[in-house]
């Protein structure tokens, strides 16, 4: 049975003069999800937010949020609200006046009613008793929930964030990233969230859309898009990876798994795309599901380790592979479990991985901050 | 930024367009108008045009006496410029003084000294230079009584007095715009210098009055300007030429009429005040990015 | 004592300029002001003739009475065109446009007043530039007198005082952060509920600080109000002078010297008090 969509961009386009920002962007949000747009920083990611909030006017293209088409809607028209990425609490208002101001703005509501509203949305954001408050009494985190507050008490057919969670620091952003989950899921409202960070969009999400120069690169779930990254792009961006550039293609196994080359090293790769015997491909490689052994074994690949970052829950293992004609290095993270082997600097090691764990795309030339630290 | 960009957009932006012409009409337009009219061959300052001409700066003739060749006039420009000078090194000196007085040193009191610093800027000129005048006569006739008469001479009316009276508020101004300055500065650059083996006074002279120059060159532009418009304090405190200020006797030609002469004098100050305006403008622009 | 001096000699070094200047050439000419009002000109005792005098002459009443209101009027005047002037520039036009339009509107306020008023005389006056045109499009056929009527010393008010509303209200509403006013779109706010709720209580300050300043020019005028206004402006700054100056009565004009400081300060007071701003958020 389909879902019910909230939003739906169809064919989005929009144009700074010259400038394309975003490029043809559709997609659909499905009622009561958790939807991510995750790219780096001006990747277009918040126009597409902007336009769909109602501040920027799309060059072509049609925004649809409830069936209806908002193009033609102004901003405080629309149903859906926006928590800004600053935030953008009213400073001159205390923590009700701030939450009652859509409200206030509807007319037709009592205020006693606005305020028990008002109330009842601040119990379920775990904000009680501050109500009088100034904005800048609050901490970090008090203004969040101030934030998510005032936009939700409008009970808004989708809620847009624009990464408020990154002006938080870490400790604060890991809670809030898991009470902001269960909040959604506790109301049921379609919530849109943008940002940068991986991490969070692949923690919290239902699905993500990955955008990248204005084009939509992949809409999945978070574990589709780790698995099974549709562009070389996705498979650089999300998730920790090895890349190794310029290999060939020297067999194709089936239509999704083929044979690599790496300067006279063979592995095998799940083809992320269609590829041909020969073609140029970069190798994605995931540093946590490597199997490393003590030792030279009979089949995988030798190295010898050239640095260890140890890290508690996670070490991280350099390796020197010195069976390669050319000179090839890869990251490999080591659970610690019991079987997790003692390792020192200068052993030699057999690696091995399965055909999951390396994605194979047609090569890109790498381009100068494209993937974000 | 106001809702979307619609269409109702183009219909508000063109009022708002209009709006700000209309202000920009109300404040330059008066001007403009004097401007050109300096250059009527016409007796009167008014319109029609009756074509293009020097007169009402280099005329000699009886019934036509350009600005250059009106002896008093020639001397208000003179004095101003005098003024202007020591009025604008006076309150340099005391803007940077004040500065480091409100920005480095601790005491009780300060906040108080601070308000008051302000007090010249919002006391009417009419009053300070009331109460300035009052107070320089009473001194002056003492000063004539103990020591003689003419002691008290340059506390009497005249350019000192002009002098003093304007530096009251113009030095308000000064450290105010010193003070911004110099709160931005970082003062371990300064402990940095003396780390290096430099005396403090040679450190202040070396990093901190260099990093303070843009506000000081701001200040000064802000000061001359203040003291060669000032009208209300100087008023009361001008005695003989020796402290008559282009405001001044244009404010006593203009009580007996309109003269296209005068128009010639506005000209020359808007060309002066517009390019020091502007020099300080971009002086401000260009420190904005050091 | 000589210790305490030169362990604090650094401060001393900076105090004693900056006591000198405020002392000599305000704090203490306005201390003498103040005496010299409870003085009788002619015996020299101690009175209060001077102030007596004020209240009880329905001229100098009336005449103050007239600078106060006009003043006030001319205030709100001018916050009515600067406000939205400001807005615009600030919020509304582009960064480019911005600075040129500053520029344009600050350069003329660098000009003297006294240039400034003569401009308006060349416009307004009987054979002058407006008279000119009207004839010359046929409205009337003879020489108007624009000057010396009350609503030329408000125009000339709020032109001499209008760019010390618009840079305050300019910088208040430079601190606003945009997306406050997106967000008050977003909920549901629309031109006139943001106006009042987010944008007017953001730059109350800068409001403030430019009516105070406004107010105090307006009242504190003397130039262009009796140049444009001639015999007839009946200024209260016009009384001043003439004592000091035509009558030589230094105790009436200090006492018409200290009645309009009062008054200034008791309106800023009273404005600070009724807006719940207090001083420091002003400055």
């Amino acid at each position: 049975m389909p879902r019910e969509i909230d939003v739906s961009v169809v064919n989005l386009t929009k144009q700074f003069g010259s400038l394309t920002a975003v490029n043809n962007v559709s997609f659909d949000v499905p009622k009561g999800s958790f939807f991510s747009i995750l790219g780096p920083s001006a990747s277009g990611k918040t126009t597409v937010l902007r336009m769909i909030a109602g501040f920027e006017a799309p060059s072509s293209g049609d925004i649809f949020i409830g069936g209806k088409r908002m193009n033609d809607v102004p901003a405080n028209k629309r149903p859906c609200n926006l928590v800004f990425q600053r935030l953008a609490l009213f400073p001159m208002m205390n923590v009700i006046d701030n939450v009652t101001f859509g409200l206030r703005r509807r007319g037709g509501i009592s205020k006693s009613d606005m305020v028990k509203m008002a109330q009842d949305v601040l119990d379920r954001v775990d904000l009680k008793g501050l109500n009088q408050r100034k904005i800048s009494q609050l901490s970090g985190g008090q203004q969040q929930r101030v934030a998510l507050a005032r936009s939700l008490v409008l009970d808004p057919t989708v809620l847009l964030l624009d990464e408020p969670l990154s002006a938080l620091d870490l400790k604060l952003r890991q809670d809030m990233k898991l009470e902001l989950k269960r909040l959604q899921a506790r109301m049921g409202t379609t919530f849109m969230y943008i940002t940068h960070d991986q991490t969070i969009a692949l923690a919290m999400s239902d699905t993500i859309a990955v955008i990248n120069f204005g084009k939509l690169e992949q809409v999945a779930s978070p574990d589709e898009l780790y698995r099974r990254p549709a562009t070389h792009f996705v498979a650089s961006f999300v998730g920790e990876n090895n890349q190794w550039n310029n290999g060939r293609v020297v067999k194709l196994v089936d239509d999704n798994t083929c044979q690599v080359d790496f300067g006279g090293l063979l592995s095998v790769a799940r083809a992320g795309e269609k590829l041909a015997v020969g073609d140029n491909i970069d190798l994605f490689i995931r540093p946590e599901m490597i199997l490393l052994q003590p030792g030279r074994k009979d089949s995988g690949i030798v190295g010898k380790i050239k640095e260890i970052n140890f890290d508690g829950a996670h070490s991280l293992v350099v390796v020197d592979l010195v069976d390669s004609k050319v000179p090839l290095t890869i990251n490999v993270k080591l659970q610690h479990t019991e079987q997790t082997p003692e390792v020192a600097v200068n052993d030699i090691v057999t690696l091995s991985w399965g055909q999951a764990a390396a994605n194979a795309f047609h090569h890109v030339a790498p381009i100068a901050d494209k993937k974000e630290a | 930024m106001f809702t979307t960009k619609n269409k109702l957009k183009s219909v508000s932006y063109w009022f708002y367009y209009s709006y700000i012409v209309l202000i920009l009409l109300f404040t330059a337009g008066p001007l403009i108008v004097t401007f050109i009219l300096a250059f009527n061959n016409s007796d009167s300052a008014s319109f029609p045009w009756q074509g293009f001409t020097l007169d009402w700066f280099s005329s000699s003739t009886p019934d036509r006496v350009g600005l250059f060749n009106d002896p008093r006039m020639m001397m208000a420009v003179a004095t101003s410029i005098k003024v202007a000078v020591a009025v604008t090194v006076i309150s340099i000196v005391l803007g940077v003084n004040n500065a480091f007085l409100f920005v480095r040193e601790k005491f009780v009191g300060k906040e108080f000294l601070y308000m008051l610093m302000l007090g010249p800027l919002v006391v009417p000129g009419v009053v300070l230079g009331t109460s300035i005048l009052s107070f320089s006569h009473g001194i002056a006739n003492a000063l004539d009584n103990i020591l003689g008469a003419g002691a008290g001479t340059f506390l009497r009316p005249g350019f000192w007095l002009v002098v003093f009276g304007q530096v009251s508020f113009v030095a308000t101004t000064t450290t105010l715009v010193i003070t911004a300055r110099l709160r931005k500065f970082d003062e371990s650059l300064e402990e940095a210098a003396m780390d290096l083996g430099s005396t403090r006074t040679k450190a202040i002279m070396l990093i901190t009055l260099r990093f303070l120059v843009p506000a000081i060159v701001g200040a000064a532009i802000v000061a001359f300007l203040f003291s060669f418009e000032n009208f209300n304090t100087t008023y009361f405190l001008s005695g003989t030429t020796d402290s008559t200020t282009i405001p001044i006797i244009l404010y006593s030609r203009l009580r007996f009429g309109i003269s296209p002469e005068i128009n010639a004098v506005s000209v020359l100050l808007m060309i002066t005040t517009g390019i020091l305006g502007i020099f300080g403008f971009m002086f401000q622009k260009n420190d904005e990015t050091i | 004592m000589l210790a305490w001096f030169k362990k604090s000699r650094r401060l001393w070094i900076v105090l004693l300029p900056y006591l000198l200047w405020i002392g000599v050439l305000f704090v203490i000419p306005h201390i003498k002001l103040f005496g010299l009002s409870f003085i009788d000109y002619r015996s020299g005792d101690i009175t209060l003739k001077n102030y007596a005098k004020f209240f009880q002459s329905s001229l100098y009443r009336s005449v103050f009475l007239r600078t106060a209101m006009y003043s006030i009027i001319t205030t709100m005047l001018t916050l009515a065109i600067a406000f939205p002037t400001a807005f615009i520039i600030t919020k509304i036009l582009g960064a480019k446009m911005k600075a040129l339009l500053l520029l344009s509107i600050v350069l003329p306020y660098w000009i003297s007043e006294l240039i400034r008023t003569f401009a308006w005389m060349v416009l307004l006056r009987e054979t002058g530039v407006i008279s000119y045109l009207l004839q010359a499009v046929g409205i009337t056929t003879h020489n108007i007198e624009f000057l010396y009527r009350n609503s030329t010393i408000v125009v000339g008010l709020v032109y001499t005082s209008m760019l010390f509303m618009i840079i305050p209200i300019m910088n208040s509403l430079d601190s606003l952060d945009d997306s406050l006013i997106e967000a008050s779109y977003d909920l549901g706010g629309n031109f006139w509920s943001t106006m009042r709720e987010v944008i007017i209580p953001h730059s109350a300050p800068g409001i403030m600080v430019g009516s105070i300043m406004v107010f105090m020019l307006n009242l504190g005028n003397y130039v262009t109000v009796t140049l444009l206004g001639g015999k007839n402006s009946l200024w209260f700054t016009e009384n001043i002078y003439n004592q000091f100056i035509v009558r030589f009565n230094q105790n009436q004009g200090a006492a018409f010297g200290v009645i309009l400081l009062t008054f200034s300060v008791l309106v800023v007071w009273i404005t600070l008090k009724i807006t719940k701003q207090d001083m420091s958020g002003a400055m």
